[in-house]
């Protein structure tokens, strides 16, 4: 346990950081997450319950993730937090701050620097290596609720592997429109036994879950879960054999900032001249990729 | 929508098949009971003795079925009379794990390894219940997701079976709503939007989607009128001639009876009164309670 103080640009937030344990969450609290989370690594894709603590963020704004990364924290620790791919979106920015002013961690925008990652709905564009942490935050852990409303059925499905209702529903999909349609949390097998949900990030993403080199951990504060998919782990998107996952395409298309072709693009208007513009949604990637200097 | 090109014969035949032998017992169920309630000492003893009712008069424990024996042969229609709450539809329940019975027994002759299947593991059930049994309810909405396609509706049991190929799964619903008469311009209409007594033929094409050895049919016909009561038994009756599929036929009607069952056992208050071939317990009741059932048939 170490006292945090830093200089706050707003002088009435300096008051004494003593007055919280390190990084927030007292020991007890950061033990009983650190203990589920090692229960989740050891059983990829399952959903460990937990004990979400109140934070200083509502229920609902990362507050899943946000324990994770508090518990996790050390000292040496550099912090990265993105929301939807921006570093500097005003959750991304609070939570930072949080995470920054009760540790005295420090923290950065740059990807390559980070040891732990917090995200909301992305994975970074750079491949994470073996020495950093990715942490999601997660709105809805269970990937059968949109077929099942019970909590109970829905552990009793996972638990005896019988995930019909599940492809049923892609199966809906094909029927009426002709493909897949599932988007953004697009439902995964981890290692050939649970479905899971990778939180919504767009099923682009999905592929830098699978055999990975870093720790993925899911937070969800609200619904009260943790789970983890580890390193070098089965991550497989369900298809059919005849409809197959697809990722999002953007053929023909370039960062207005980068002219990248290879990474995944907001869709946004220009003011000027009212055309339907592309840009990098990994901002800290495209600065990089431009040659900017990082924070 | 998805062209459903005409079926061919690419589906692999059930590793069951090969241990079926016509002259071997299929299903076997010994001391089947059911209990509803914690029991005392004068009910414990439930196979003594004829009962005035299933409960018990001192604890109030009801005793949906007490210590049923019976059995199945391949390709044989048993039938299940009885009136209302004699433990008809409990007993076939059980044998279909929606309830967990008391105590008892049950083998199938085509997973010997199994040994009782009331005590197997959920697992284990769940691929009897997928594979080798099928399930007609009398209420279609248990039977079915009423607002998923009827397709859908067969496809979430070839899932089950694991097989993941979009095409070869819609042509086997489609062969399996032709069979009972669903036209195929309507499969992927949900059961919603369909009268009573095709959604109970959704509800056969569902059960025999993976070709089980043994159907379970609860009541199919009550609650139909007479018209397409006879089209659902005449449907029933060339499933059985045509694929072989043994049956438990559950109903309080003795016509539905007469018309499908080769042997009949009665039911009063959770036990068996009676069995025999058919005609013999139509044309010769012995039990009082059956004589009384078979004079009472309009």
């Amino acid at each position: 346990m170490e006292a945090a103080r830093i200089e706050h640009p707003r002088p009435w937030m300096n008051r004494p950081a003593a007055a919280y344990n390190f990084a927030f969450l007292d020991e007890g609290s950061k033990r009983e997450i650190r203990r589920k989370t090692l229960k989740a690594v050891a059983i990829p894709g399952y959903q460990v319950p937990f004990a979400s603590r109140e934070l200083p963020i509502a229920r609902g704004w990362g507050t899943g993730g946000l324990q994770l990364t508090l518990s996790l924290l050390g000292p040496n620790d550099v912090v990265k937090v993105i929301d939807q791919g921006h570093d500097d979106s005003v959750n991304a920015v609070s939570i930072r701050r949080l995470i920054a002013e009760t540790s005295g961690a420090a923290t950065t925008e740059d990807t390559a620097k980070a040891t732990l990652i917090q995200s909301r709905h992305r994975i970074p564009e750079e491949r994470l290596r073996a020495d950093q942490i990715l942490v999601l935050q997660v709105p809805q852990p269970e990937p059968l609720r949109r077929v099942e409303r019970s909590e109970r059925l829905t552990r009793r499905k996972h638990a005896e592997m019988d995930y019909s209702a599940m492809w049923l529903a892609l199966y809906e999909g094909i029927v009426r429109w002709g493909d897949i349609t599932l988007g953004a949390d697009y439902p995964v097998m981890v290692h050939g036994r649970y479905i899971m949900a990778p939180t919504p990030i767009p099923r682009w993403d999905n592929e830098k879950l699978h055999q990975a080199e870093h720790l993925t951990l899911f937070g969800a504060g609200r619904e009260k879960k943790i789970y983890a998919v580890p390193p070098y782990t089965d991550v497989i998107p369900l298809q059919f054999e005849d409809y197959r996952f697809r990722k999002e395409s953007f053929d023909g298309k370039a960062c207005r900032h980068c002219g990248s072709t290879d990474t995944f693009l907001d869709e946004t208007t220009d003011e000027a001249t009212g055309l339907t513009v592309y840009q990098c949604s990994d901002t800290a990637f495209c600065r990089k990729r431009r040659g900017e200097e990082l924070p | 929508m998805i062209q459903v090109t005409e079926h061919a014969a690419e589906r692999a035949v059930p590793a069951w098949t090969a241990r079926i032998r016509a002259d071997e017992k299929l299903l076997e169920v010994r001391g089947l009971t059911k209990r509803y309630g914690p029991g005392c000492s004068s009910c414990h003893q439930p196979e003594t003795g004829e009962w005035h009712s299933s409960r018990c008069p001192r604890c109030g424990t009801i005793w949906a079925c007490r210590s049923l024996d019976f059995h199945l042969y391949p390709g044989e229609i048993l039938g299940v009379v009885g009136e209302s709450g004699s433990g008809k539809s409990t007993m076939v329940k059980c044998l279909y794990f929606d309830e967990e019975a008391t105590s008892g027994e049950m083998t199938l002759s085509v997973c010997p390894g199994d040994g009782n299947l009331l005590q197997a593991s959920s697992q284990r059930k769940r691929y009897v219940r997928n594979h080798l049994m099928g399930m007609v309810y009398q209420n279609p909405y248990l039977g079915l997701r009423m607002n998923f396609s009827s397709s859908g509706n067969v496809a979430e049991k070839l899932f089950a079976a694991s097989q993941f190929h979009v095409g070869r799964v819609r042509r086997r619903a489609a062969e399996l709503l032709e069979r009972v008469e669903i036209p195929l311009a309507r499969m992927d209409e949900p059961p919603a939007r369909f009268s009573g007594g095709m959604q109970q033929r959704v509800q056969i094409s569902r059960a025999l989607a993976n070709d089980p050895p043994i159907l379970l049919l609860d009541e199919v016909t009550t609650g139909l009128d007479l018209s397409v009561q006879a089209r659902v038994l005449d449907l029933i009756r060339s499933i059985r001639r045509e694929l072989g599929v043994a049956m438990i036929v559950v109903s309080h009607d003795l016509g539905v009876i007469r018309m499908l069952a080769d042997r009949t056992m009665v039911m009063r208050h959770g036990a068996i009164v009676e069995h025999g071939l058919t005609d013999q317990i139509l044309e010769d009741p012995q039990h009082p309670y059956t004589q009384l059932l078979v004079h009472s048939l309009l």
